[in-house]
């Protein structure tokens, strides 16, 4: 397949995803980028049932990962795999109150995030 | 991709066999064995043996569950290439590691190659002993093999290359009050950023090894960014360090973007063999190392951390060692060494040639204690030898010695 035809392929597809109705009911996605060595942002507050998904770099980095670290009473725990290119990994936070992040790989790279107690 | 992860704290237990006895696993494409490697640990307790058949696998393997202690799996020791783990077309999780191992103490990897993975070939994490042998981990993201927070294990007869960051790595060693060594011998390490790093590690005895072709050849160094700093209790023995002179900034055969290049602020520089970046009672000794075009062995403290008691370089002997090939492939300097920290010594290296600072004033004799002296121009020059983005323009270059099978490598043509 050309290159021309791929990029068409590809427009079409863009398009395609850019006209489809949002969802109602859809909960809302914060992002969390991750870099050499840190979180960003390393502090947000959020709605109770919002998804976060953390992002590693596509293009390089280092390994890192992403744990739950404190949790309010009733949270499941996470802890996402060790990676360092070309992956995410994502939580619905349910429970509100305070959730401290670490990467288990650099002690100097941690993030706050709040849960509200109102719902998204 | 997310992927449930348990928590160390919560493993899960893992039922006994019912006879009690260990079990001999096989992976393999008869109808009787398992079809791939993880299937085959997930259906293991501690103490099993898994063989794993020539061939090609695509999945990465995930060693969880204190209950696996023991753990032995087995791929071709004689010839690893023909176990290929190959990580090119996985997605999410599977992609990043050949293999992971978290929390499970004594596990035995041996006999596989890894490719194309994107974090790490062998990553061993928080584990109390372990034995990579007969390995090959080629591209396969930062490190070939990777040990972090663990206490004692061994890395031998295997080979890494094409790694954005190390070859081999062991970082972040606990403190401990009866330390288990960590041995990597026999090892060959060549067209990485760094042949070996180790953050903070200790305890660790590199030996009979060869790093070539690397941007430095082996580094240990202390970092802000993870615990336990300085290194320390090292021993560096025995080694050919050698030709470590690829400038990955000009092209490289992994992705490079300048910044995950660096240890805390500095860049890492090219064209050494050994840089001890911070450091306390290492002993280097009985190395071979030559054609490296900045300085062979280089020692400066970490002026840029944080934690400033752990910033010196201390306590170090460099004694036995032998520099540029007997006069057949010379260093651009045998070694650099501004004179930070104390009771730091040199013993019984040879005729080195072209040290800086250039009157050897800072090559005080074994053993010695007291504060070294810092000489401000050969530390200056130290530092403008890292940070001055034209590296090569701090090289001196000399002519190899041919080398039966190895090729020098400056600039990456691939």
């Amino acid at each position: 397949m050309g290159a021309r035809a791929f990029a068409g392929i590809a427009v079409a597809a863009t398009v395609a995803t850019a006209a489809l109705p949002a969802q109602a009911d859809d909960p809302p996605r914060k992002v969390v980028r991750i870099y050499d060595n840190f979180y960003s942002p390393d502090e947000m507050k959020v709605k109770r049932d919002t998804v976060v998904v953390w992002k590693w770099p596509n293009d390089t980095g280092d390994v890192h990962d992403v744990k739950l670290k404190e949790k309010p009473k009733g949270a499941k725990r996470f802890w996402s795999d060790p990676a360092s290119v070309g992956y995410k990994f994502k939580r619905k936070l349910t429970v509100p109150g305070k959730y401290h992040i670490i990467c288990t790989l650099h002690e100097e790279m941690e993030m706050d995030i709040t849960v509200r107690k109102r719902r998204a | 991709m997310a992927v449930d992860y348990p928590a160390p704290n919560d493993p899960g237990k893992l039922p006994p066999r019912p006879n009690g006895q260990e079990a001999t696993l096989h992976v393999c494409k008869k109808p009787r064995c398992f079809h791939s490697i993880q299937e085959a640990v997930n259906a293991s307790r501690g103490g099993d043996t898994i063989k794993v058949a020539n061939g090609k696998y695509k999945e990465g393997v995930q060693v969880k569950n204190k209950g696996r202690r023991g753990l032995r799996i087995i791929g071709n020791k004689k010839n690893p290439g023909k176990v290929l783990l190959n990580g090119k077309s996985l997605k999410g999780a599977k992609a990043q590691n050949a293999f992971f191992v978290n929390d499970v103490d004594d596990v035995t990897i041996r006999g596989f190659k890894a490719k194309n993975y994107k974090a790490n070939g062998f990553f061993l994490t928080k584990v109390t002993g372990y034995l990579l042998k007969n390995l090959i981990a080629q591209h396969t993201g930062r490190y070939g093999a990777y040990a972090f927070n663990s206490k004692g294990g061994t890395m031998a007869k295997s080979e890494a290359y094409e790694m954005s960051d190390s070859g081999f790595y062991v970082g972040q060693t606990p403190p401990q009050a009866k330390p288990k060594r960590t041995f990597l011998k026999n090892l060959k390490s060549h067209t990485n950023v760094l042949g070996y790093s180790g953050t903070n590690m200790r305890y660790v005895t590199i030996q009979d090894s060869q790093f070539w072709n690397n941007g430095i050849g082996i580094v240990p160094n202390a970092l802000d960014s993870e615990d336990f700093a300085p290194p320390e209790f090292n021993v560096i023995k025995d080694n050919e360090i050698f030709w470590n002179n690829f400038n990955y900034y000009l092209g490289a055969p992994f992705p490079v973007t300048g910044d995950e290049t660096q240890t805390g602020v500095f860049p890492f520089p090219v064209g050494l063999g050994i840089l001890l970046f911070g450091g306390r009672d290492t002993l280097i000794e009985g190395n071979k190392i030559y054609g490296n075009y900045a300085a062979g062995f280089g020692m400066i403290d970490q002026l840029a951390l944080e934690q400033e008691d752990a910033r010196t370089v201390d306590r170090n002997t460099i004694s036995g060692n032998e520099f540029g090939l007997g006069g057949m492939d010379l260093n651009g300097r045998d070694i650099a060494y501004d004179g930070s920290g104390s009771d730091n010594c040199f013993g019984d290296n040879g005729d080195t040639q072209n040290n800086l600072p250039a009157d050897d004033s800072e090559l005080v004799a074994c053993p010695f204690s007291g504060e070294n002296g810092v000489n401000t121009d050969a530390r200056n020059e130290m530092i403008q030898i890292s940070v001055d983005e034209d590296r090569e323009s701090h090289w001196i270059k000399h002519p190899h010695a041919d080398k039966a099978g190895y090729t020098p490598l400056e600039h990456y043509g691939g």
